[in-house]
């Protein structure tokens, strides 16, 4: 990711994703920040809580899962998003960026 | 040809299909897929600018189910790697690899235990790069 940044994520799964039956596509530059793997990620903690509020939990028995809490923080600088309504990518989708 | 468990590749909801186009960038899309009774893998064409015949591609078959007080269970998932070809309005796929991972054949612990070989050859490999 350090040699070649360009990168793209998709979300398409309900389950996982909480973007409903949509689909979308974001391309972008990362940046891997992997200079605190023990506590450079706890800043974004909340947004984390937000999606999985039972994260609380494996934090409580953080000594437990040594691995598991070694984070890289990867930042992602949008440049193009595609998105299918409904997730019908069949027909042809919405763009915005570049 | 990869050993493919064709039985449990019909099981997914759909597929998604990455590839890097023109402009450098991986792209991903989803798309429904049919298995035909001589073993092919279609899948339904997405309207894209790239031209998707003769493209190396990887298409990844994935499940995973939330479990409401936390955590997910019934992951597991199918990546092949080939290569696309049009026909018959439908993209067919060759695979030329296969990874997988289904935690009802192969429970997270183990699975585990089982790749950290691959990660630690993973991590050997980047370290010349980290260093450098």
């Amino acid at each position: 990711m350090k040699e070649n940044p360009k990168v793209s994520m998709l979300f398409s799964n309900p389950e996982g994703t909480q973007t409903g039956k949509h689909v979308v596509l974001v391309q972008g530059i990362a940046t891997a920040d992997d200079s605190d793997l023990d506590h450079g990620w706890e800043k974004y903690l909340s947004y984390w809580r937000k999606k999985e509020p039972y994260i609380d939990a494996y934090l409580a028995e953080r000594e437990k899962f040594g691995w598991f809490w070694k984070r890289v923080v990867v930042q992602v600088e949008p440049k193009k998003i595609t998105a299918w309504k409904n997730g019908d990518t069949s027909r042809a989708p919405e763009v915005f960026g570049a | 040809m990869p050993d493919i468990d064709y039985k449990r590749l019909a099981n997914f909801r759909n597929a998604i299909l990455t590839t890097v186009g023109d402009d450098g960038y991986p792209f991903s899309i989803t798309t429904n897929y049919q298995l035909t009774p001589d073993r092919k893998i279609l899948l339904d064409k997405p309207i894209l600018a790239s031209k998707l015949d003769g493209k190396r591609v990887n298409v990844l078959f994935n499940h995973i189910t939330g479990v409401p007080t936390g955590g997910y269970t019934d992951r597991r998932y199918m990546l092949l790697w080939g290569t696309t070809h049009e026909e018959r309005g439908k993209l067919r796929l060759e695979p030329e690899k296969l990874s997988e991972w289904d935690e009802k054949i192969l429970p997270f612990p183990e699975y585990c235990a089982k790749v950290a070989p691959q990660g630690a050859k993973y991590l050997e490999n980047l370290q010349p790069s980290v260093e450098a």
